[in-house]
């Protein structure tokens, strides 16, 4: 295939042609391409400032993943492993073992599922007798038991027929934390 | 096909020779003779017409192309010296020559016209040593007057040797070897040698002059009776000889030196193309620059015959003083351009990574609401811990001696009730008082105090309200727990209010 030949003219409007045609592909895909790069940046730039914030977040659970691990070991407990199933079975039988190893007399013991307050799963009266530092040491070990355990009444009262014997009427409640709701306020 | 350029080089080529001026571009040539005033120069018409054939040869030339003529010269003045440099980088080489030429010539290189060539294509002088440099020169009055003539029409002059041009022509297979280029009055004599640099002689013998001096000569058949050769043409060495020039006076050169050849006979015509003002020296530089147009050093292996000249010298140290460096200049714009590009680059090459890297940390936050709701259960869980034992132990320190409690109450919301009896009222007085001090109750009321019938003992009920977790958590009470039992008894602090080993363990 052969081309007609060009003269001095055709090829000046070619070369200006294409000058021309050269400024405008380059203004088009210019701007297309600075707006290409100009979102990309600010898409850039605002996953950092989330990583910048989502750094600033990880820093403030450092102390209280810290304090979390302090009270899992006052505690004895981690409450995401604990089952709610036999949760209040588990911390019968807790309590009873740790009363009788303790050297008390157990008495009568009522557990009752709670079913108005989210809050508890179920409380538990129990009896038992013995002597003073028997009883204390009792009390002092309820906190490590592993159990969320709040005592909501005590009463020692004398063993009538053991004189130097006191009786402990405890009434325990039993926290749910599968129902628990981060967002409640906290109490003293 | 015939590609359309868009800013393409037009060059021309030339020949300045004795009498006469040739030029071509393009399959276009023209030639005319020179006319010179009485000091030798070129007259203005002379000038004029060379401007006016130039232009017409370039033709309408837009502002974008460029045109470039390579002009071939005489070789009267040119000194060829063969420079054995150290290793040097390329772009130092100017600048080392500059300081050869200063001890090689006897004008300083800014009163020459010079140039040079990577490397001659003869052997090497020595085994390691780098081929050597091939340095050309003439004194820059030569080429002013030409110049400024050719200045008129482009900017980029280059002049070459003719001679040197015409050797590429020769066949490359022939080494070594000799051209004479043979003129009116005078001729020009390139020999070559392998292992040795070209040498250039200009010889007092042409075509003009022999006639002149022998009129027999006229004929284009030698005479019988000129046995030996004119004292010029013993200069030329018994080698292959080419010879160069018009075809009319080839033929005439080459019946002249026949007689005269014994070992490589008779030379070999060298004539000028038949095109309209293309010379052999031209057609030597078409070659060149058809084989290699950009460098002209590649391709044939003539090819790097050609001597460019350039009209200025090289200038690379120092810097013309008000004008910007040009690699300094590019090197700050690329950098500012980098500058500019980086946080563009750094968004298209990191924000993959980035966007990876947040969604893991984003599934592993998830973590962070199982923090939170379980350290807000047990925070709870810490703050409802009633201080029953503590209570127990403020109630046992503060009872008179000789008294009893009968029952005691303790609930969670703090509400404490005692009931028992004293020996006196005073006792009760006592009591109630140490139980405030204690600071651990906020308040303290005695419901209900009655004497027994027998008055020997009083009977007492006593309710109180043991104060805020935060109120409470200034008190130093101590009361006697088995963990500070056992602590007093090894002497040592408690490492842990752990309870102790019977207690089981918490669920998992």
């Amino acid at each position: 295939m052969r081309f007609p030949q060009l003269t001095d003219r055709d090829r000046r409007t070619i070369r200006l042609a294409s000058i021309g045609l050269g400024l405008y592909l380059l203004a088009f895909f210019g701007f297309k391409i600075l707006l290409f790069l100009g979102e990309r940046r600010a898409t850039y730039t605002r996953l950092r400032q989330e990583a910048t914030a989502l750094r600033q977040r990880f820093d403030l659970y450092q102390s209280r993943a810290v304090r979390l691990e302090r009270l899992m070991v006052s505690f004895q407990m981690d409450p995401a492993r604990l089952n709610s199933t036999t949760l209040v079975a588990d911390a019968s039988a807790a309590l009873q073992q740790t009363a009788t190893q303790g050297g008390l007399q157990v008495g009568p013991v009522r557990e009752t599922l709670s079913r108005s307050s989210e809050r508890e799963m179920g409380t538990i009266q129990l009896e038992a007798s013995g002597q003073v530092p028997q009883l204390m040491t009792f009390l002092h070990q309820l906190r490590g038991l592993g159990y969320p355990l709040v005592i909501d009444s005590l009463q020692i009262s004398p063993e009538q027929r053991r004189p130097g014997f006191l009786k402990i009427n405890l009434g325990l409640i039993l926290l749910n934390y599968q129902r628990w709701n981060e967002k409640e306020e906290t109490r003293a | 096909m015939k590609t359309v350029s868009w800013r393409r080089q037009k060059w021309v080529v030339a020949e300045l020779r004795a009498n006469s001026f040739h030029a071509w571009a393009e399959g276009a040539g023209w030639e005319m003779p020179l006319t010179r005033g009485p000091d030798g120069r070129l007259n203005a018409d002379c000038t004029e017409a060379i401007v006016d054939g130039l232009r017409r040869l370039l033709g309408s030339s837009s502002w974008i192309s460029q045109s470039r003529i390579i002009c071939a010269i005489p070789a009267r003045g040119l000194i060829l010296r063969a420079v054995s440099l150290p290793p040097t980088p390329a772009a130092d080489i100017p600048r080392i020559l500059q300081l050869h030429l200063e001890a090689e010539f006897p004008l300083p290189p800014e009163s020459l016209t010079w140039g040079w060539l990577p490397s001659l294509t003869t052997q090497s002088m020595g085994v390691e040593e780098p081929p050597p440099i091939m340095v050309g020169a003439v004194r820059k009055d030569a080429t002013d007057e030409l110049a400024a003539v050719l200045s008129r029409v482009t900017s980029q002059i280059v002049f070459t040797p003719g001679l040197l041009a015409r050797a590429a022509l020769v066949p490359a297979d022939t080494m070594p070897f000799a051209v004479l280029d043979v003129g009116p009055t005078h001729s020009e004599l390139l020999c070559w040698h392998p292992a040795k640099p070209p040498s250039i002689r200009v010889l007092a013998w042409g075509e003009s002059s022999e006639n002149d001096n022998n009129p027999s000569l006229t004929s284009s058949r030698p005479s019988p009776q000129s046995t030996t050769a004119p004292a010029p043409l013993n200069q030329i060495p018994d080698i292959p000889l080419f010879i160069s020039g018009p075809a009319k006076t080839v033929h005439w050169a080459i019946n002249r030196l026949s007689p005269f050849r014994s070992t490589y006979g008779r030379p070999v015509p060298l004539t000028d193309p038949e095109e309209p003002g293309l010379t052999a020296a031209m057609e030597g530089i078409r070659r060149i620059q058809n084989s290699s147009p950009s460098s002209g050093t590649s391709g044939a292996e003539r090819s790097t015959l050609l001597l460019e000249m350039h009209r200025e010298p090289v200038r690379t140290v120092p810097v013309r003083s008000g004008r910007i460096p040009q690699r300094p200049a590019a090197m700050a714009a690329a950098l500012l351009l980098a500058v500019l590009l980086a946080p563009y680059l750094e968004a298209l090459l990191l924000q993959p990574a980035l966007a990876r890297r947040l969604t893991a940390l984003k599934s592993e936050s998830e973590q962070l609401a199982v923090i939170d709701r379980e350290l807000s259960f047990l925070q709870f869980l810490e703050q409802n811990q009633s201080p029953h034992v503590d209570a127990v132990y403020v109630v046992a320190n503060a009872i008179p001696q000789g008294s009893r409690i009968e029952t005691m109450n303790l609930s969670r919301q703090g509400e404490v009730s005692l009931t028992g009896w004293l020996r006196d009222p005073s006792q009760l007085g006592e009591f109630r008082l140490k139980l405030i001090n204690s600071g651990f109750f906020s308040t303290v009321v005695v419901e209900d105090q009655s004497p027994t019938p027998d008055r020997q003992r009083i009977n007492f009920r006593i309710t109180a309200r043991w104060k805020d977790a935060t109120e409470r958590a200034a008190l130093k009470l101590s009361p006697v727990t088995p963990d500070s039992v056992q602590a007093k008894s090894t002497n040592s602090p408690p490492l842990s209010p752990q309870p102790k080993a019977e207690v089981p363990p918490p669920p998992r």
